[in-house]
């Protein structure tokens, strides 16, 4: 089940529309459109809001289901309340409508929403409207952990359907040190290395997918900055949508990965879905 | 409405919904809202600290922050006990730190502007809707939503959908890399967005009529905006030299640090006073390490880069100068590169058999039907437009004559659409109204219901086989190294408009003839092919021409050769199927052709070719070949057909677009390397005699025979002429005739640093010191006897050091110019920086001892003749025995043909 954790501005009318094409593209075609009256855009407003979601709802035959709740502690506990736990939930969010301090996901209801793990949250930001969050192209950097595709699969699985072709990146990371003295040699095995690991998962993507027709390709680079070479890649290959993942479990991890995140997020040429799967 | 996925499949009354707008435009709180959300229309990442952050990069090299610790050193030195000159050295070492990363700095910002030239195709204002009135603003406020308002001569600030459309024809160029005009509609197609039918793109330009879209995407989320971002975040790999460059600085580092610091304790549990062991390091740090050696690598690709000049090649960042000589693989474009870009008609042949029409009626019947086609303009020096365009006017008038007649005849002309990849014109002939398509074969063909032998016959229908036939030769056309259009026409019936749309006439068609096209080949390319074939170097070339004429062009060119592994050729549609893997097993089987390619598929041969360990040259010359420009090893702009910012994304400038200069680059790149490596074991010999004297004197009760600033004066002195001499030494004429060099070589490998510190660097140390203790002795020193600094026997001994290291270096010099050939075969005055060289290091070996002002700065004194005559014994001494270490080198050396590469040390 797809919910869709609307706040009523701009940002979060282009996010509707992932919730629609996610929704549209699983069995029960349903959405629940959970609002929490905050009182950050008057309730007018949000209910002429909503009209336009279900006459979009309608159209891709999506049954619309609305939410609109009291604020409680704050919003995220409410959203939490509102969302049933577990792998068949899925939130869709958005990040911060303007950047704060340089940061879109840093201290959002999303990132919150992470960090508890009650159920599998996408958040979205959108820059290319135009799209009509309809991405055909994707571009998945996997940071090589032994599980591969497997946290990005739930996610993945329902843009599947129009998915044309995509991209997995991994990014052989190395110092800057070790970079200006690297050899060929040495480059050569880390990128034979980083091969090995994406061909694995490719093989387990194309079992996944079953049917479903798509370019698959991957891309191994060795770099010292793994966000740059991530949106270097996106506007590469042109890539619609960047599917990236925000589970890093320890507090070091996550505060180093949380600043990569925000430059990613910052500097995206396309469409970026940061996704962390129900553990 | 299940079609609807993107938003060019939304009906234009659709877009201001899925937009979130309206026909009336924005109000002014949505703008303010979404220019916070989606940011300001600019390709320009802002980075305030970004030239600071350039600046202080160039101090974080080991060698920088060496010379920068040596001078904080020699100031504290100075302090500790001033009048010893020190704090002088420590600014001399501060002044070569600033300066070599002063230099280095200017060569990155001056590599930079390519977004200038980006910038240039964004307008600075725009007219949008807003609120319901038509306003001028800045372009950088457009935003996601607004109605952007656009006439024939504006250029396009953001990604909009069109939404009412009037006669639109654009200029794509910066996008495509194509120049033809490209004619828009506002209606929802089924196709994918980036085939440009209804949508206006940021960094375009209208060439015709007037519309109206809604933006939908602002800034780095362009397409152009997408390439500005590649543009500055691509950031070029470290080129080969600097690669080495760093590892040898990182070893000269350790090795003199390491060193200096083990004395330096040594010195102190040996109870020398404080003074004594900082100022012991610092000369042990300042011989080891060669000051004059990274300004002379500059000096050198400077000279280097001069030279390409005068080849046509001007070199925008020194780096690529030897980049150029380590390259593999020279990617390049055909047109104007390979070929002189001179468009030529060869060859009228009929419809069926593609023969040579016979009759010249027929030939200028299917010459008029391809000129109602052309956009030319007929100015005083010739015709203007597009080049095929301009050679049908040229075959035209050759054949026929007026060529402003027939021009009153044309009625409406088609641009030609990219997509569909032909142009097509209606003009009248004998009270008929003809349509008439001019294209590529592929974009005819399924049009065509006729076929015309000449104008004498009549048309007669056609079924499939016979266009199998006609294609078939075409295609033998195309294999001799033309570029084959087809033109087929339709006479309008009275029910056909001619203001219809082109596609509603585009129908049973009588196919006319084809035109063969010549562009020659360049005659200095297949010579310059064949060198790269013997330097092992692969060319392969990419154009976005039909296959037939790719292939017959890269075999008259020597790309392709039968009987050799480089057969293969690749079009755009089966590249883009690969993934990286397939396309790097494809040019390992030997392609060296693609055909039929756009501009963007570059990026993903630049990949490939990377990932294979080669070193790449890569050839552009559109605004979308900028960032392969910048992702290859060397990227290589047209000087002449070039747009500005390919010019500024390149390292190279070919000034006269021909690939023959790009092979004389690598030669001289080759040969930068060599000589680079010349002087680099020229420079490490001096180091030997200068690190000894600190040795001997930390361990034995002995005057110091060579003080700190007399080692700088050979350093930062008299080494920097003849280094350059032997950096501008000619290619050897066998270097392109080795493969490119193995990346493992390196500049500081160990038989170099053997040759240098163990054998010439040590029999220049003992002569030198030898000559030092005989002054002494000469002059009753006594062993353990210490002497003042200013004592004048001190300061002979010290001068006479000091003058043999100078001599001996002229010996040194004149070896380093062969590596087994004795160097003196060269002639001493062909090369006028080495004659000069050899004379600075005579005057000045004699001027350390005679000479009051250079006595008094390096603390020297006078010795006698004869003396002075055996310090001259030092040249013979060093060359003699190199001459003999090489003719034995020689002898072991193994066999030519097993040779991999050059001799290298």
């Amino acid at each position: 089940m797809i919910y869709l954790a609307y706040d009523g501005s701009l940002n979060c009318d282009w996010v509707s529309l992932y919730g629609i094409r996610l929704a549209s593209h699983t069995p029960e075609k349903r959405l629940t459109l959970v609002h929490i009256q905050d009182g950050s855009v008057s309730p007018v407003r949000v209910a002429e809001k909503i009209e336009k979601i279900e006459r979009k709802c309608s159209v891709q035959g999506i049954e619309l289901y609305r939410e609109i709740l009291p604020l409680k502690k704050n919003v995220c506990q409410s959203l939490l309340e509102a969302i049933p736990y577990g792998r068949d939930s899925f939130a869709v969010c958005g990040t911060r409508i303007r950047s704060k301090r340089q940061a879109f996901l840093s201290g959002t209801i999303s990132e919150k929403l992470f960090r508890h793990n009650k159920f599998n949250v996408l958040a979205v930001r959108v820059v290319q409207p135009g799209l009509l969050a309809n991405p055909g192209k994707f571009l998945i950097p996997l940071a090589g952990h032994p599980r591969g595709f497997q946290s990005a699969w739930p996610f993945f699985r329902l843009f599947l359907p129009e998915v044309e072709e995509v991209y997995l990146l991994r990014v052989m990371t190395v110092s800057s040190f070790q970079l200006h003295q690297i050899s060929g040699q040495r480059i050569q095995v880390l990128r034979k290395k980083g091969l090995k690991y994406l061909g694995t998962v490719m093989q387990n993507i194309k079992q996944g997918c079953g049917s479903a027709r798509f370019r698959l390709d991957c891309r191994v680079v060795v770099s010292n900055d793994w966000p740059r070479e991530i949106l270097v890649h996106s506007s590469k290959l042109k890539t619609h949508m960047i599917l990236l993942g925000a589970s890093e479990r320890t507090r070091l991890g996550h505060a180093v990965r949380a600043n990569s995140l925000e430059r990613i997020l910052r500097g995206t040429p396309c469409d970026i879905g940061i996704y962390r799967g129900y553990e | 409405m299940s079609k609807v996925r993107q938003i060019q499949h939304v009906n234009p009354e659709e877009v201001y919904a899925y937009l979130e707008t309206r026909p009336e435009g924005l109000t002014r709180h949505e703008i303010e809202e979404r220019l916070l959300e989606v940011g300001k229309n600019t390709v320009e990442v802002s980075d305030r600290w970004k030239w600071t952050r350039t600046f202080t990069k160039q101090f974080t090299n080991f060698f920088t922050i060496l010379l920068n610790v040596s001078a904080i050193i020699c100031f504290v030195a100075d302090n500790i006990e001033p009048g010893k000159s020190m704090d002088v050295l420590g600014w001399a070492l501060l002044g070569v730190s600033f300066l070599n990363a002063l230099f280095s700095f200017i060569q990155e910002y001056r590599a930079e502007k390519a977004m200038e030239a980006l910038k240039k195709f964004l307008p600075p204002r725009v007219w949008v809707r807003r609120d319901g009135k038509n306003v001028e603003i800045f372009a950088e406020d457009l935003v996601p939503g607004d109605i952007l308002i656009v006439s024939e001569g504006d250029r396009i600030a953001a990604d909009g959908r069109l939404v009412k459309c009037d006669d639109l024809v654009v200029n794509n160029a910066p996008l495509t890399g194509e120049s033809k005009a490209q004619s828009l509609k506002e209606s929802a197609v089924d196709k994918r967005m980036a085939e440009r039918v209804n949508i206006v793109f940021a960094g375009c330009s209208v060439l015709k009529g007037s519309g109206e879209a809604v933006i939908f995407a602002t800034g780095l989320r362009t397409e152009f905006g997408k390439l500005a971002h590649l543009s500055q975040a691509i950031q070029r790999s470290p080129s080969p030299l600097e690669r080495e460059t760093g590892r040898m600085v990182r070893v000269l580092t350790v090795i003199a640090v390491s060193m200096g610091f083990s004395f330096f304790l040594y010195g102190v549990f040996s109870g020398r006073s404080l003074w004594v062991n900082l100022v012991f390091m610092m000369g042990i740090i300042v011989a080891n390490v060669p000051e004059g050696l990274l300004p002379t690598f500059t000096l050198s690709l400077a000279i280097g880069s001069l030279r390409m000049a005068k080849k046509n090649v001007l070199v925008k960042e020194l780096k690529a100068v030897e980049a150029l000589g380590a390259v593999h693989v020279i990617c390049t474009d055909k047109t104007g590169t390979l070929t002189h870009n001179q468009l030529t008609i060869t060859h009228l042949g009929d419809a069926v058999a593609c023969e040579k029409l016979q009759d010249k009626r027929s030939e200028v019947f299917l010459l008029e039907l391809a000129l109602s086609t052309s956009e030319v303009r007929k100015l005083e020096e010739g015709f203007s437009g597009d080049p095929l365009d301009v050679a049908v006017a040229n075959s035209y008038t050759d054949k026929s004559g007026d060529f402003a007649d027939f021009e009153r005849t044309i009625e409406k002309h088609f641009a030609f659409d990219v997509d569909k990849r032909r142009s097509a014109g209606i003009y009248s002939a004998n009270s008929q109204k003809l349509f008439v398509v001019k294209g590529g074969w592929e974009a005819i063909r399924p049009l065509v219901s006729h076929m015309q032998e000449g104008l004498t016959r009549d048309p007669v229908a056609v079924d499939e086989e016979a266009l199998d036939k006609a294609e078939a030769a075409m295609s033998t056309v195309a294999a001799k190294g033309l570029r084959v259009i087809a033109v087929a026409y339709r006479v309008l019936a009275q029910g056909d408009h001619a203001d219809a749309k082109q596609e509603d006439l585009e129908h049973n068609l009588v196919l006319a003839g084809f035109l063969g096209i010549e562009d020659p080949i360049r005659r200095e390319v297949p010579p310059a092919v064949q060198k790269c074939e013997s330097a092992g170097i692969d060319v392969i070339m990419i154009t976005g021409d039909h296959p037939d004429t790719a292939v017959a062009i890269a075999r008259k060119s020597g790309i392709m050769v039968n009987g050799r592994n480089k057969t293969g050729v690749l079009t755009g549609d089966t590249l883009k199927q690969l993934s990286q893997e397939q396309l790097i097993e494809e040019l390992g089987k030997g392609v060296s052709v693609f055909a039929r390619t756009t501009p963007e598929q570059k990026m993903k041969i630049v990949a490939a070719l990377k990932a294979m360990d080669k070193v790449v040259a890569m050839t552009g010359d559109g605004v979308n070949d900028s960032p392969a420009l910048k992702a290859a090893d060397v990227g290589v702009a047209m000087g002449k057909k070039g747009t500005d910012v390919a010019r500024e994304s390149a390292q190279i400038v070919l000034l006269d677009d021909n690939f023959a200069s790009i092979v004389a680059g690598v030669e001289e790149g080759r040969a930068i390397f060599r000589n680079i490596k010349k002087f680099t074991n020229y420079v490490l010999v001096s180091n030997g005699p200068e690190i000894l004297p600190y040795l001997i004197y930390i361990l034995l009760p002995v005057p110091l025979a060579l003080t700190v600033i007399q080692i700088l004066s050979i350093d930062l002195g008299t080494d920097i002429i003849p280094s350059m001499g032997l950096g501008q030494e000619p290619p050897d004429p066998e270097e392109m005739r080795r493969p490119p060099r193995d990346r493992s070589e390196g500049l500081l490998t160990p038989p170099l640093m053997v040759h240098s510190y163990l054998f010439l660097g040590l029999l220049e140390a003992l002569w030198s010191i030898f000559l030092f203790f005989y002054v002494l002795v000469q002059g009753g020193w006594e062993y353990g006897q210490e002497l003042a600094s200013n004592d004048a026997l001190y300061r002979s001994a010290t001068g006479i050091t000091l003058a043999t290291i100078l001599l001996m270096q002229i010996g040194n010099l004149l070896g380093r110019r062969s590596v087994y050939r004795s160097g003196l075969d060269m002639g001493i005055f062909k090369n006028k920086l080495i004659f000069l060289g050899i004379l600075i290091q005579i005057l000045f070996s004699w001027a350390v001892l005679y000479f009051p002002a250079v006595q008094k700065v390096l603390a020297t004194g006078p010795i006698p003749g004869k003396v002075y005559f055996l310090a001259w014994f030092g040249i013979p001494l060093i060359f003699g025995l190199d001459y003999v270490r090489k003719k034995i080198a020689q002898q072991l050396r193994p066999a030519p043909e097993l040779q991999p590469s050059a001799p290298t040390w």
